[in-house]
């Protein structure tokens, strides 16, 4: 992340409630807005993760989210509106946090991550937030971020539950110590309320805010897992796997100097 | 000793249940009772949670007192503890 730069009068109008929460400041404020987060897929999750960021302002949003809006978008996918039906959902989302943030700086495109965009969309970022509904995009992700040494936060959710933690390569276990191989059972279209991937994508963007304003303790080594059914809410310390095939070699610590 | 295994995600469909409580031995692990936990539900359940060498599915996820138990560590079990078994989730 770069220096920080002064607030201007408008950003602080915008900003001053957030700016009273202690430890964070104009300080924490600036640092969001020199901090670039990618986020990949921008539906219940990412795109309420995206929302939160540009509310929160950040300085810059690298976007990857294909195909058009549909309507089973519209339980869940908070971004997307009735009127964009038919169009591309990445240019639904892009107006969208504009009108909420015009001073948002977008880099958007409308492809999912795959092969030949990973690597290019995570060197853009400072942060990175994976959202994906299938694994193969998130390990590619994971091995991306792991290789560029970006710190990245994983959430997920199924049904009524929920899955966040946040990975600094080298440090904590990233996603292939979790997950080694492709779950055969996961399937894409997968049981959900938009309440819920709402939920863990607001948990996602406070990560993000914390790991870029060093505000808190991210779920660093940690998982937390809710489950509305019940609203039980535990976190509970993961590993690094021996001869993880993605970040065995890793020792970097990508936050170093906080 | 009492052990109560919960689960999550699409184990816990699977199951029907969101938990179970089972008698173990004294000295039994954490591995263990998750094989004999493994044989109640039919092979829907059975498959999600082991492979056929009856070996943890290898991004299965398990945790007991707040801490990850990864399968080729032997967990002992203490009386009245709570496993946790949870399958990998990706939805966004
Ligand atoms: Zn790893």
């Amino acid at each position: 992340m770069s220096a920080s730069g002064p607030l201007n009068e408008a950003e602080r109008a915008v900003y001053e409630w957030q700016l009273d929460v202690p430890g964070f400041g104009e300080e924490g404020q600036s640092r969001l807005k020199e901090a670039s987060v990618l986020v990949s897929r921008l539906g219940g999750l990412g795109g309420v993760v995206a929302y939160e960021l540009a509310a929160a302002g950040i300085g810059r949003l690298v976007l990857a989210h294909g195909g058009e809006v549909v309507p089973s978008d519209l339980n869940r996918q908070l971004l997307m509106t009735h009127e964009w039906l038919g169009r591309p959902r990445i240019e639904c989302a892009t107006a969208r946090l504009l009108e909420l943030n015009p001073r948002l700086e977008i880099e958007a495109l409308g492809e999912n991550i795959n092969e030949g965009n990973a690597a290019r969309l995570v060197g853009e970022a400072d942060v990175i937030v994976d959202c994906a509904p299938l694994f193969a995009e998130r390990f590619l992700l994971n091995r991306e971020a792991v290789r560029q040494s970006k710190p990245m936060v994983e959430c997920a959710m199924y049904e009524l539950e929920a899955h966040v933690t946040t990975i600094l390569p080298g440090r904590t276990p990233c996603l292939a110590c979790l997950f080694p191989s492709d779950p055969p059972a996961w399937r894409r279209k997968f049981p959900v309320f938009g309440a819920v991937s709402g939920a863990v994508g607001c948990l996602a963007a406070m990560e993000a805010i914390k790991l870029i304003a060093s505000l808190g303790e991210p779920l660093l080594g940690r998982l937390l897992a809710f489950d509305t059914r019940s609203m039980a809410f535990h976190t509970a310390t993961i590993q690094r796997r021996a001869g993880c095939p993605v970040c065995g070699e890793a020792t970097g610590s990508p936050l170093g100097g906080g | 000793m009492k052990i109560t295994v919960r689960f999550s995600a699409q184990l816990r469909a699977a199951a029907g249940e969101a938990a179970r409580t089972v008698e173990a031995t004294e000295g039994a692990t954490v591995q263990e009772v998750i094989q004999e936990i493994a044989e109640l539900y039919g092979n829907g359940f059975r498959s999600l949670l082991l492979d056929s060498e009856a070996v943890l599915q290898p991004s299965v996820l398990v945790f007991a007192d707040g801490e990850q138990v990864l399968w080729d560590s032997p967990a002992p079990l203490r009386s009245d503890q709570t496993l946790i078994i949870t399958t990998p989730i990706a939805g966004g």
